[in-house]
Protein backbone atom coordinates (compact mmCIF):
# COMPACT_ATOMS: atom_id res chain seq x y z
CA UNK A 1 0.00 0.00 0.00
CA UNK A 2 1.08 3.04 -0.97
CA UNK A 3 0.29 7.00 0.29
CA UNK A 4 -0.13 9.60 -2.17
CA UNK A 5 -0.38 12.83 -1.37
CA UNK A 6 -1.10 15.88 -3.37
CA UNK A 7 -0.80 19.59 -2.38
CA UNK A 8 -3.20 21.63 -3.83
CA UNK A 9 -6.23 21.05 -5.68
CA UNK A 10 -5.99 23.40 -8.65
CA UNK A 11 -5.77 22.59 -12.58
CA UNK A 12 -2.97 20.40 -11.79
CA UNK A 13 -3.10 18.92 -8.05
CA UNK A 14 -6.75 18.53 -9.07
CA UNK A 15 -5.86 16.94 -12.48
CA UNK A 16 -2.86 14.50 -10.87
CA UNK A 17 -5.28 13.90 -8.42
CA UNK A 18 -7.83 12.21 -10.37
CA UNK A 19 -5.48 10.43 -12.61
CA UNK A 20 -3.42 8.81 -9.27
CA UNK A 21 -7.16 7.47 -8.07
CA UNK A 22 -7.78 6.19 -11.75
CA UNK A 23 -4.30 4.68 -11.87
CA UNK A 24 -3.59 3.63 -8.93
CA UNK A 25 -4.95 0.40 -6.83
CA UNK A 26 -7.51 -0.04 -4.36
CA UNK A 27 -5.17 -0.35 -1.39
CA UNK A 28 -2.79 2.76 -2.23
CA UNK A 29 -4.24 5.96 -1.01
CA UNK A 30 -4.35 9.39 -2.62
CA UNK A 31 -5.09 12.51 -0.59
CA UNK A 32 -5.56 15.72 -1.63
CA UNK A 33 -4.56 18.84 0.82
CA UNK A 34 -6.03 22.74 0.18
CA UNK A 35 -6.82 24.99 2.04
CA UNK A 36 -9.77 25.44 -0.01
CA UNK A 37 -13.07 23.88 0.06
CA UNK A 38 -14.10 24.23 -3.66
CA UNK A 39 -12.32 23.79 -7.06
CA UNK A 40 -12.17 27.11 -9.38
CA UNK A 41 -12.14 27.13 -13.08
CA UNK A 42 -9.77 30.31 -12.91
CA UNK A 43 -9.85 31.30 -16.71
CA UNK A 44 -13.67 31.87 -16.15
CA UNK A 45 -12.96 34.29 -13.45
CA UNK A 46 -12.36 36.84 -15.75
CA UNK A 47 -16.60 36.63 -17.13
CA UNK A 48 -17.35 36.75 -13.20
CA UNK A 49 -15.10 39.87 -12.89
CA UNK A 50 -16.99 41.39 -15.50
CA UNK A 51 -20.77 40.37 -14.04
CA UNK A 52 -21.92 37.99 -16.48
CA UNK A 53 -21.05 34.90 -14.57
CA UNK A 54 -21.99 34.31 -11.27
CA UNK A 55 -19.19 32.20 -8.81
CA UNK A 56 -21.23 29.42 -8.42
CA UNK A 57 -20.87 28.96 -11.79
CA UNK A 58 -16.95 28.43 -11.97
CA UNK A 59 -16.48 26.61 -8.84
CA UNK A 60 -18.14 23.40 -7.21
CA UNK A 61 -17.26 21.90 -3.75
CA UNK A 62 -14.72 19.27 -3.40
CA UNK A 63 -15.10 17.30 -1.24
CA UNK A 64 -18.21 15.46 -2.91
CA UNK A 65 -16.49 14.66 -5.63
CA UNK A 66 -13.71 13.28 -3.85
CA UNK A 67 -15.80 11.20 -2.05
CA UNK A 68 -17.07 9.65 -4.38
CA UNK A 69 -13.84 8.64 -6.20
CA UNK A 70 -12.24 7.52 -3.51
CA UNK A 71 -9.77 10.44 -2.73
CA UNK A 72 -9.28 11.29 0.46
CA UNK A 73 -9.66 15.80 1.19
CA UNK A 74 -8.51 17.57 3.65
CA UNK A 75 -9.04 21.03 4.06
CA UNK A 76 -6.32 22.91 5.20
CA UNK A 77 -2.47 24.85 3.94
CA UNK A 78 0.89 22.69 3.63
CA UNK A 79 3.57 24.65 5.94
CA UNK A 80 6.51 21.79 6.23
CA UNK A 81 7.48 19.49 4.18
CA UNK A 82 9.98 16.56 6.18
CA UNK A 83 10.91 14.65 3.12
CA UNK A 84 13.37 12.34 6.10
CA UNK A 85 10.70 12.00 8.90
CA UNK A 86 12.44 12.94 11.82
CA UNK A 87 14.12 11.47 15.01
CA UNK A 88 10.97 9.25 15.58
CA UNK A 89 10.41 7.91 12.07
CA UNK A 90 12.19 8.04 8.47
CA UNK A 91 8.68 8.20 7.14
CA UNK A 92 8.37 11.45 5.60
CA UNK A 93 5.31 13.57 5.96
CA UNK A 94 3.76 16.63 5.54
CA UNK A 95 2.29 19.49 7.54
CA UNK A 96 -1.17 21.34 7.38
CA UNK A 97 -2.70 23.60 8.80
CA UNK A 98 -6.66 24.16 9.13
CA UNK A 99 -8.01 27.48 9.25
CA UNK A 100 -8.79 27.03 12.66
CA UNK A 101 -4.65 26.63 13.46
CA UNK A 102 -5.18 23.15 14.03
CA UNK A 103 -1.17 21.06 13.11
CA UNK A 104 -1.17 17.67 12.25
CA UNK A 105 1.24 15.41 10.43
CA UNK A 106 0.46 13.34 7.10
CA UNK A 107 2.59 10.92 5.83
CA UNK A 108 3.75 9.78 2.51
CA UNK A 109 5.18 8.02 0.21
CA UNK A 110 4.84 9.86 -2.47
CA UNK A 111 4.39 13.92 -2.76
CA UNK A 112 3.25 16.26 -5.20
CA UNK A 113 3.46 19.65 -4.89
CA UNK A 114 0.98 21.42 -7.04
CA UNK A 115 0.18 24.32 -4.51
CA UNK A 116 -0.17 26.77 -7.26
CA UNK A 117 1.19 30.42 -6.80
CA UNK A 118 1.54 32.78 -3.65
CA UNK A 119 -0.19 35.82 -5.27
CA UNK A 120 2.33 38.91 -4.04
CA UNK A 121 0.38 42.26 -3.66
CA UNK A 122 2.70 42.69 -1.31
CA UNK A 123 5.73 43.25 -4.03
CA UNK A 124 3.70 46.57 -5.27
CA UNK A 125 2.65 49.20 -2.34
CA UNK A 126 -0.95 50.00 -2.85
CA UNK A 127 -1.66 46.87 -5.45
CA UNK A 128 -4.67 44.12 -5.14
CA UNK A 129 -8.04 44.57 -3.54
CA UNK A 130 -6.47 45.43 0.33
CA UNK A 131 -4.78 48.62 -1.60
CA UNK A 132 -6.31 50.51 -4.52
CA UNK A 133 -6.31 48.01 -7.43
CA UNK A 134 -8.81 44.78 -8.57
CA UNK A 135 -7.83 41.62 -9.14
CA UNK A 136 -9.73 38.61 -10.76
CA UNK A 137 -7.44 35.98 -9.48
CA UNK A 138 -9.92 34.34 -7.12
CA UNK A 139 -14.03 34.27 -7.47
CA UNK A 140 -14.30 36.47 -4.96
CA UNK A 141 -11.47 39.39 -6.21
CA UNK A 142 -13.47 39.02 -9.33
CA UNK A 143 -16.82 39.66 -7.51
CA UNK A 144 -15.29 42.69 -5.81
CA UNK A 145 -14.08 43.60 -9.66
CA UNK A 146 -17.82 43.17 -11.00
CA UNK A 147 -19.03 45.49 -8.49
CA UNK A 148 -16.49 47.57 -8.62
CA UNK A 149 -17.47 47.96 -12.37
CA UNK A 150 -21.12 48.16 -12.11
CA UNK A 151 -20.67 51.26 -9.86
CA UNK A 152 -18.33 52.70 -12.35
CA UNK A 153 -20.96 52.25 -15.49
CA UNK A 154 -23.21 53.91 -12.89
CA UNK A 155 -21.36 57.09 -12.80
CA UNK A 156 -21.21 56.80 -15.92
CA UNK A 157 -24.58 56.42 -16.95
CA UNK A 158 -24.84 59.95 -14.34
CA UNK A 159 -22.52 61.55 -17.35
CA UNK A 160 -19.11 61.40 -15.51
CA UNK A 161 -16.40 59.66 -17.23
CA UNK A 162 -14.04 56.99 -16.61
CA UNK A 163 -10.90 55.82 -16.82
CA UNK A 164 -9.99 51.85 -16.76
CA UNK A 165 -6.29 50.89 -16.17
CA UNK A 166 -5.57 47.32 -16.97
CA UNK A 167 -3.26 44.70 -16.81
CA UNK A 168 0.00 44.20 -14.49
CA UNK A 169 1.04 45.41 -11.28
CA UNK A 170 4.83 44.59 -11.61
CA UNK A 171 7.77 44.33 -13.54
CA UNK A 172 8.16 40.48 -13.35
CA UNK A 173 4.49 39.59 -13.66
CA UNK A 174 3.15 36.56 -15.76
CA UNK A 175 -0.52 36.04 -16.93
CA UNK A 176 -0.59 39.01 -19.05
CA UNK A 177 -3.29 36.36 -21.04
CA UNK A 178 -6.29 36.82 -18.22
CA UNK A 179 -5.76 40.46 -18.02
CA UNK A 180 -5.95 40.61 -21.97
CA UNK A 181 -8.97 38.82 -21.71
CA UNK A 182 -10.35 41.36 -19.14
CA UNK A 183 -9.68 44.02 -21.19
CA UNK A 184 -11.21 43.43 -23.91
CA UNK A 185 -14.51 42.07 -22.34
CA UNK A 186 -14.49 45.07 -20.29
CA UNK A 187 -14.91 47.45 -23.43
CA UNK A 188 -17.08 44.41 -25.09
CA UNK A 189 -19.29 44.73 -21.67
CA UNK A 190 -18.83 48.79 -21.63
CA UNK A 191 -19.95 48.85 -25.27
CA UNK A 192 -22.83 46.66 -24.20
CA UNK A 193 -23.94 48.56 -21.23
CA UNK A 194 -24.13 51.58 -23.61
CA UNK A 195 -21.09 53.55 -21.72
CA UNK A 196 -18.18 53.19 -23.96
CA UNK A 197 -18.05 56.46 -25.04
CA UNK A 198 -17.68 57.63 -21.71
CA UNK A 199 -14.54 55.27 -20.83
CA UNK A 200 -10.76 55.84 -21.75
CA UNK A 201 -9.08 52.15 -21.62
CA UNK A 202 -5.73 51.30 -20.94
CA UNK A 203 -3.66 48.79 -20.90
CA UNK A 204 -0.62 48.33 -18.42
CA UNK A 205 1.84 45.62 -19.37
CA UNK A 206 5.44 44.73 -18.83
CA UNK A 207 5.35 42.99 -22.17
CA UNK A 208 8.50 44.55 -24.58
CA UNK A 209 6.08 44.44 -27.53
CA UNK A 210 2.18 43.60 -27.02
CA UNK A 211 1.26 40.00 -27.71
CA UNK A 212 4.38 38.72 -26.14
CA UNK A 213 2.12 36.96 -23.01
CA UNK A 214 5.22 35.60 -21.36
CA UNK A 215 6.59 33.40 -24.57
CA UNK A 216 8.29 35.62 -26.23
CA UNK A 217 5.54 36.39 -28.37
CA UNK A 218 4.48 34.19 -31.64
CA UNK A 219 4.59 34.22 -35.53
CA UNK A 220 2.00 33.51 -37.73
CA UNK A 221 1.01 33.07 -41.55
CA UNK A 222 -1.04 35.39 -43.00
CA UNK A 223 -2.09 37.19 -46.17
CA UNK A 224 1.22 35.76 -47.46
CA UNK A 225 3.88 36.65 -44.86
CA UNK A 226 4.93 35.65 -41.39
CA UNK A 227 3.69 38.27 -38.72
CA UNK A 228 4.26 38.85 -35.12
CA UNK A 229 1.84 38.31 -32.60
CA UNK A 230 2.00 42.14 -31.69
CA UNK A 231 0.31 43.16 -34.74
CA UNK A 232 -2.32 40.95 -34.03
CA UNK A 233 -2.72 42.23 -30.70
CA UNK A 234 -2.08 45.85 -31.29
CA UNK A 235 -4.67 45.59 -34.26
CA UNK A 236 -7.10 44.28 -31.84
CA UNK A 237 -6.63 46.95 -29.52
CA UNK A 238 -6.56 49.99 -32.28
CA UNK A 239 -9.73 48.43 -33.36
CA UNK A 240 -11.43 48.70 -29.58
CA UNK A 241 -9.92 52.18 -28.95
CA UNK A 242 -7.90 50.70 -25.95
CA UNK A 243 -4.83 52.69 -25.41
CA UNK A 244 -1.54 50.52 -24.04
CA UNK A 245 1.75 51.64 -22.22
CA UNK A 246 4.28 48.34 -22.41
CA UNK A 247 7.53 47.49 -20.96
CA UNK A 248 6.45 49.06 -18.13
CA UNK A 249 7.13 48.17 -14.03
CA UNK A 250 4.64 49.66 -12.02
CA UNK A 251 6.06 50.77 -8.60
CA UNK A 252 3.05 51.68 -6.59
CA UNK A 253 -0.21 52.41 -6.79
CA UNK A 254 -2.65 55.17 -5.07
CA UNK A 255 -6.07 55.93 -4.79
CA UNK A 256 -6.50 57.18 -8.14
CA UNK A 257 -2.95 56.76 -9.76
CA UNK A 258 -0.01 54.09 -10.37
CA UNK A 259 3.66 54.90 -10.59
CA UNK A 260 5.36 52.97 -12.91
CA UNK A 261 8.91 52.99 -14.52
CA UNK A 262 9.06 52.47 -17.87
CA UNK A 263 12.33 50.61 -19.91
CA UNK A 264 14.26 53.83 -20.83
CA UNK A 265 13.99 54.59 -16.92
CA UNK A 266 12.04 57.29 -16.88
CA UNK A 267 9.03 57.37 -13.82
CA UNK A 268 5.71 58.25 -15.06
CA UNK A 269 2.17 58.17 -13.56
CA UNK A 270 -1.34 57.07 -15.14
CA UNK A 271 -5.05 58.41 -13.27
CA UNK A 272 -7.65 55.92 -13.53
CA UNK A 273 -10.62 55.11 -11.63
CA UNK A 274 -10.85 51.64 -11.83
CA UNK A 275 -7.87 49.69 -12.20
CA UNK A 276 -7.90 45.91 -12.46
CA UNK A 277 -4.33 44.58 -12.05
CA UNK A 278 -2.68 41.16 -11.56
CA UNK A 279 0.24 40.74 -9.15
CA UNK A 280 3.46 38.96 -9.64
CA UNK A 281 3.17 34.74 -8.32
CA UNK A 282 5.73 33.21 -6.18
CA UNK A 283 5.67 29.64 -4.52
CA UNK A 284 3.61 29.67 -1.67
CA UNK A 285 6.51 29.56 1.21
CA UNK A 286 5.96 26.19 2.50
CA UNK A 287 9.34 24.79 5.07
CA UNK A 288 11.43 22.23 4.34
CA UNK A 289 13.26 19.62 7.42
CA UNK A 290 15.94 17.54 7.46
CA UNK A 291 15.39 14.53 9.85
CA UNK A 292 17.45 16.47 12.94
CA UNK A 293 15.16 19.68 12.39
CA UNK A 294 17.36 21.14 10.07
CA UNK A 295 16.31 23.60 7.50
CA UNK A 296 16.73 22.66 3.81
CA UNK A 297 14.07 24.49 2.17
CA UNK A 298 17.07 25.60 -0.11
CA UNK A 299 17.60 22.31 -1.23
CA UNK A 300 13.68 21.45 -2.16
CA UNK A 301 13.16 25.30 -3.10
CA UNK A 302 14.65 28.12 -5.07
CA UNK A 303 14.49 31.93 -3.68
CA UNK A 304 11.58 32.62 -5.10
CA UNK A 305 9.67 29.54 -3.22
CA UNK A 306 8.90 27.29 -6.51
CA UNK A 307 10.40 23.77 -6.18
CA UNK A 308 13.64 22.75 -7.80
CA UNK A 309 12.80 20.11 -10.01
CA UNK A 310 14.89 18.41 -13.05
CA UNK A 311 15.73 21.36 -14.74
CA UNK A 312 18.95 23.41 -15.51
CA UNK A 313 18.79 26.22 -13.51
CA UNK A 314 22.14 27.50 -14.05
CA UNK A 315 22.53 31.13 -14.56
CA UNK A 316 23.66 31.88 -18.66
CA UNK A 317 22.69 34.63 -20.61
CA UNK A 318 19.41 34.48 -22.60
CA UNK A 319 22.00 33.67 -26.31
CA UNK A 320 22.21 29.90 -24.17
CA UNK A 321 18.53 29.50 -23.09
CA UNK A 322 17.58 26.30 -24.28
CA UNK A 323 14.55 23.38 -24.59
CA UNK A 324 16.66 21.01 -22.69
CA UNK A 325 16.91 23.34 -19.45
CA UNK A 326 13.30 22.95 -19.05
CA UNK A 327 12.62 20.09 -16.54
CA UNK A 328 10.78 16.89 -18.16
CA UNK A 329 9.77 14.57 -15.21
CA UNK A 330 9.39 17.12 -12.38
CA UNK A 331 11.19 15.10 -9.79
CA UNK A 332 12.99 17.08 -7.09
CA UNK A 333 16.41 16.31 -7.71
CA UNK A 334 17.02 15.83 -3.78
CA UNK A 335 13.98 13.70 -3.32
CA UNK A 336 12.95 10.84 -5.79
CA UNK A 337 9.51 10.72 -4.54
CA UNK A 338 8.85 14.34 -4.26
CA UNK A 339 7.67 16.04 -7.45
CA UNK A 340 6.14 19.61 -7.82
CA UNK A 341 3.43 19.99 -10.96
CA UNK A 342 1.84 23.52 -12.54
CA UNK A 343 2.74 26.80 -11.07
CA UNK A 344 4.72 25.18 -8.52
CA UNK A 345 7.49 23.99 -10.09
CA UNK A 346 10.45 26.88 -10.62
CA UNK A 347 11.38 27.50 -14.14
CA UNK A 348 14.94 27.52 -15.02
CA UNK A 349 14.81 31.02 -16.73
CA UNK A 350 12.05 33.24 -18.57
CA UNK A 351 10.71 32.39 -22.49
CA UNK A 352 10.88 36.29 -22.95
CA UNK A 353 14.25 38.06 -23.51
CA UNK A 354 14.41 39.67 -20.59
CA UNK A 355 15.02 43.79 -19.95
CA UNK A 356 16.39 46.08 -17.57
CA UNK A 357 15.66 49.83 -16.87
CA UNK A 358 18.69 51.71 -16.28
CA UNK A 359 17.81 51.90 -12.86
CA UNK A 360 18.13 48.33 -12.86
CA UNK A 361 14.50 47.20 -12.52
CA UNK A 362 13.85 43.85 -14.36
CA UNK A 363 11.06 44.34 -17.06
CA UNK A 364 10.35 40.85 -18.06
CA UNK A 365 7.30 38.99 -18.35
CA UNK A 366 7.71 35.54 -16.04
CA UNK A 367 6.38 32.32 -18.35
CA UNK A 368 3.30 31.31 -18.10
CA UNK A 369 2.39 27.60 -17.00
CA UNK A 370 -1.49 27.51 -16.34
CA UNK A 371 -4.01 25.96 -18.20
CA UNK A 372 -3.35 23.21 -20.33
CA UNK A 373 0.48 22.94 -20.04
CA UNK A 374 -0.46 22.84 -16.25
CA UNK A 375 -2.97 19.97 -16.72
CA UNK A 376 -0.82 17.76 -18.64
CA UNK A 377 2.23 17.73 -16.09
CA UNK A 378 -0.05 17.03 -13.28
CA UNK A 379 -1.35 14.06 -15.66
CA UNK A 380 2.28 13.30 -16.46
CA UNK A 381 3.41 13.26 -12.98
CA UNK A 382 0.68 11.00 -11.74
CA UNK A 383 1.63 9.06 -14.47
CA UNK A 384 4.87 8.66 -13.14
CA UNK A 385 4.25 8.13 -10.10
CA UNK A 386 1.85 5.28 -10.45
CA UNK A 387 4.49 3.70 -12.01
CA UNK A 388 6.99 3.87 -9.61
CA UNK A 389 4.59 2.62 -7.15
CA UNK A 390 4.20 -0.66 -8.86
CA UNK A 391 8.21 -0.63 -9.39
CA UNK A 392 9.73 1.61 -11.76
CA UNK A 393 12.73 3.14 -10.79
CA UNK A 394 12.66 6.45 -11.95
CA UNK A 395 9.70 8.76 -13.74
CA UNK A 396 8.35 7.28 -16.97
CA UNK A 397 6.48 9.72 -18.04
CA UNK A 398 8.13 13.82 -18.99
CA UNK A 399 5.99 16.60 -20.61
CA UNK A 400 8.73 19.38 -21.14
CA UNK A 401 7.05 22.62 -22.09
CA UNK A 402 9.54 22.28 -25.21
CA UNK A 403 8.22 19.56 -26.33
CA UNK A 404 4.38 20.79 -25.65
CA UNK A 405 2.40 22.33 -27.90
CA UNK A 406 -0.60 24.42 -25.64
CA UNK A 407 -4.14 25.10 -27.53
CA UNK A 408 -5.64 28.94 -25.81
CA UNK A 409 -9.05 30.86 -26.29
CA UNK A 410 -9.01 34.20 -25.44
CA UNK A 411 -12.81 35.43 -25.02
CA UNK A 412 -12.39 39.26 -26.31
CA UNK A 413 -16.40 39.80 -25.62
CA UNK A 414 -19.17 37.51 -24.26
CA UNK A 415 -22.28 37.06 -26.70
CA UNK A 416 -23.30 34.20 -28.69
CA UNK A 417 -23.85 35.93 -32.08
CA UNK A 418 -21.90 38.97 -31.30
CA UNK A 419 -18.93 38.03 -29.03
CA UNK A 420 -15.58 37.34 -29.96
CA UNK A 421 -12.57 34.85 -29.18
CA UNK A 422 -9.13 34.69 -29.95
CA UNK A 423 -8.36 31.22 -30.80
CA UNK A 424 -5.06 30.50 -30.88
CA UNK A 425 -2.72 27.17 -31.13
CA UNK A 426 1.45 27.35 -30.36
CA UNK A 427 3.79 24.47 -30.83
CA UNK A 428 6.17 24.43 -28.55
CA UNK A 429 5.15 26.61 -25.94
CA UNK A 430 9.28 27.17 -25.57
CA UNK A 431 10.69 28.12 -28.77
CA UNK A 432 12.93 25.72 -30.27
CA UNK A 433 15.58 27.31 -32.15
CA UNK A 434 17.56 24.62 -33.09
CA UNK A 435 14.67 22.17 -34.42
CA UNK A 436 12.82 25.64 -35.66
CA UNK A 437 15.42 27.76 -36.83
CA UNK A 438 13.63 30.61 -38.11
CA UNK A 439 10.78 31.12 -35.69
CA UNK A 440 11.50 28.35 -32.95
CA UNK A 441 8.09 27.36 -33.15
CA UNK A 442 6.25 24.64 -35.85
CA UNK A 443 4.38 27.35 -38.06
CA UNK A 444 1.68 24.79 -39.50
CA UNK A 445 0.73 24.11 -36.03
CA UNK A 446 0.90 27.72 -34.68
CA UNK A 447 -2.14 29.45 -35.92
CA UNK A 448 -4.52 32.13 -34.32
CA UNK A 449 -7.76 33.79 -35.74
CA UNK A 450 -10.10 35.63 -34.08
CA UNK A 451 -14.19 35.38 -34.46
CA UNK A 452 -17.38 34.75 -32.96
CA UNK A 453 -16.32 30.95 -33.46
CA UNK A 454 -13.72 31.34 -30.58
CA UNK A 455 -16.57 32.44 -28.22
CA UNK A 456 -18.26 29.49 -28.94
CA UNK A 457 -15.18 26.98 -28.48
CA UNK A 458 -14.29 29.40 -24.97
CA UNK A 459 -18.24 28.44 -23.75
CA UNK A 460 -17.84 24.69 -25.06
CA UNK A 461 -14.29 24.79 -23.26
CA UNK A 462 -15.97 26.18 -19.91
CA UNK A 463 -18.79 23.32 -19.69
CA UNK A 464 -16.58 20.55 -21.23
CA UNK A 465 -13.52 21.24 -18.12
CA UNK A 466 -15.87 21.62 -15.48
CA UNK A 467 -18.01 18.76 -16.63
CA UNK A 468 -14.25 16.84 -16.34
CA UNK A 469 -13.46 18.23 -13.36
CA UNK A 470 -16.46 17.40 -11.66
CA UNK A 471 -15.25 13.45 -12.91
CA UNK A 472 -18.39 13.00 -13.97
CA UNK A 473 -18.80 9.73 -16.39
CA UNK A 474 -16.12 9.49 -19.28
CA UNK A 475 -14.35 12.64 -17.76
CA UNK A 476 -10.71 10.94 -18.18
CA UNK A 477 -11.31 10.90 -22.23
CA UNK A 478 -12.03 14.39 -22.32
CA UNK A 479 -8.21 16.28 -23.07
CA UNK A 480 -6.76 18.58 -20.64
CA UNK B 1 10.67 62.86 -10.70
CA UNK B 2 7.52 61.26 -11.26
CA UNK B 3 6.37 62.66 -15.04
CA UNK B 4 2.50 62.58 -15.02
CA UNK B 5 0.34 61.82 -17.97
CA UNK B 6 -1.20 65.02 -19.03
CA UNK B 7 -4.59 65.40 -19.21
CA UNK B 8 -6.38 63.90 -22.32
CA UNK B 9 -7.33 66.90 -24.82
CA UNK B 10 -10.78 66.36 -25.48
CA UNK B 11 -10.38 65.48 -29.11
CA UNK B 12 -8.53 63.28 -28.35
CA UNK B 13 -10.13 61.68 -25.19
CA UNK B 14 -13.25 60.97 -27.57
CA UNK B 15 -10.83 59.78 -30.19
CA UNK B 16 -9.88 57.13 -28.00
CA UNK B 17 -13.36 56.10 -27.07
CA UNK B 18 -14.75 55.93 -30.12
CA UNK B 19 -14.47 53.14 -32.54
CA UNK B 20 -11.97 52.81 -35.40
CA UNK B 21 -14.54 54.00 -38.18
CA UNK B 22 -14.14 57.57 -35.94
CA UNK B 23 -10.87 57.33 -35.99
CA UNK B 24 -10.65 56.83 -39.70
CA UNK B 25 -12.18 59.79 -40.50
CA UNK B 26 -10.51 61.92 -38.26
CA UNK B 27 -8.32 64.85 -40.41
CA UNK B 28 -4.62 64.38 -40.56
CA UNK B 29 -3.73 67.41 -39.09
CA UNK B 30 -5.37 66.27 -35.60
CA UNK B 31 -3.77 62.92 -35.96
CA UNK B 32 -0.27 64.57 -36.32
CA UNK B 33 -0.51 66.76 -33.44
CA UNK B 34 -1.81 64.17 -31.44
CA UNK B 35 0.62 61.52 -32.33
CA UNK B 36 3.04 64.39 -31.23
CA UNK B 37 2.09 64.63 -28.09
CA UNK B 38 1.73 61.49 -27.15
CA UNK B 39 5.44 60.76 -28.36
CA UNK B 40 6.94 63.74 -26.36
CA UNK B 41 4.76 63.62 -22.77
CA UNK B 42 3.68 59.84 -22.28
CA UNK B 43 4.53 56.13 -23.02
CA UNK B 44 1.17 55.53 -23.31
CA UNK B 45 0.16 54.69 -27.01
CA UNK B 46 -3.40 55.85 -28.02
CA UNK B 47 -5.12 53.54 -30.17
CA UNK B 48 -6.61 56.36 -32.05
CA UNK B 49 -3.77 57.67 -33.51
CA UNK B 50 -1.00 54.99 -33.33
CA UNK B 51 0.28 55.40 -36.82
CA UNK B 52 1.33 52.11 -37.47
CA UNK B 53 -0.84 49.90 -36.42
CA UNK B 54 -2.47 47.00 -38.68
CA UNK B 55 -6.37 47.56 -38.95
CA UNK B 56 -8.46 44.63 -40.17
CA UNK B 57 -10.73 45.87 -43.20
CA UNK B 58 -14.43 46.53 -43.00
CA UNK B 59 -14.39 42.75 -44.68
CA UNK B 60 -12.53 41.05 -42.35
CA UNK B 61 -14.70 42.60 -39.37
CA UNK B 62 -17.97 41.16 -40.88
CA UNK B 63 -16.94 38.12 -41.71
CA UNK B 64 -16.27 37.48 -37.38
CA UNK B 65 -19.58 37.67 -36.55
CA UNK B 66 -21.12 36.08 -39.42
CA UNK B 67 -22.88 33.34 -38.65
CA UNK B 68 -22.44 30.99 -42.03
CA UNK B 69 -18.23 31.59 -42.34
CA UNK B 70 -18.26 30.97 -37.89
CA UNK B 71 -20.17 27.70 -38.58
CA UNK B 72 -17.15 26.67 -40.79
CA UNK B 73 -14.53 28.30 -38.43
CA UNK B 74 -15.66 26.39 -35.72
CA UNK B 75 -15.07 22.81 -37.34
CA UNK B 76 -11.59 24.12 -38.82
CA UNK B 77 -10.36 25.93 -35.64
CA UNK B 78 -11.64 22.61 -33.71
CA UNK B 79 -9.65 20.47 -36.09
CA UNK B 80 -6.73 22.67 -35.36
CA UNK B 81 -7.18 22.60 -31.77
CA UNK B 82 -7.39 18.33 -31.80
CA UNK B 83 -4.35 18.23 -33.73
CA UNK B 84 -2.35 19.84 -31.21
CA UNK B 85 -4.06 18.10 -28.35
CA UNK B 86 -3.43 14.66 -29.81
CA UNK B 87 -0.04 15.36 -30.77
CA UNK B 88 1.95 13.75 -28.08
CA UNK B 89 2.57 15.97 -25.24
CA UNK B 90 3.59 13.30 -22.48
CA UNK B 91 6.22 10.89 -23.70
CA UNK B 92 6.85 7.33 -22.15
CA UNK B 93 10.90 7.76 -20.84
Amino acid sequence: MSRVVILGAGISGHTAAAFARKWLGRDDTVTVISPNESYNWIPSNIWVGVGLMRPAQVTFPLAPVYERHGIEFRQAAAREIHPEGDDASPDPYVVIETAAGARERVPYDFLINATGPRLRFDKTEGLGPDGHSLSVCTPEHAVQASAALDEAVQRMHRGQRQRFLVGVGHGTCTCEGAAFEYIVNLEFELRARKVRDKAEIIWITNEYELGDFGMGGMHLRRGGYVMPSNLFTESLFAERGIDWITRAHVSKVDKDRVCYETLDGAQREQEFDFAMLLPPFSGVGLRAYGRDGEDITSQLFLANDFMRVDADYTAKPFEQWAPGDWPRTYQSPAYPNVFAAGIAFAPPHAISLPHTSPNGTLIAPAPPRTGMPSAEIGKAVARSVADMIRGAKQPTHSASMAEMGAACVASAGAHLLTGTAASMTVYPIVPDFARYPQYGRDLNQTFGEIGLAGHWIKILLHHMFLYKARLRPGWAFIPE
Amino acid sequence: MAVPDPPAKPAQAADAAAGSPARAGAPPSHRAEAIAATAASSAKVTAGTAPYVTRPTRWTVFLRTFVPWQLWRFVRINAKMIRIIRRPRTSRR
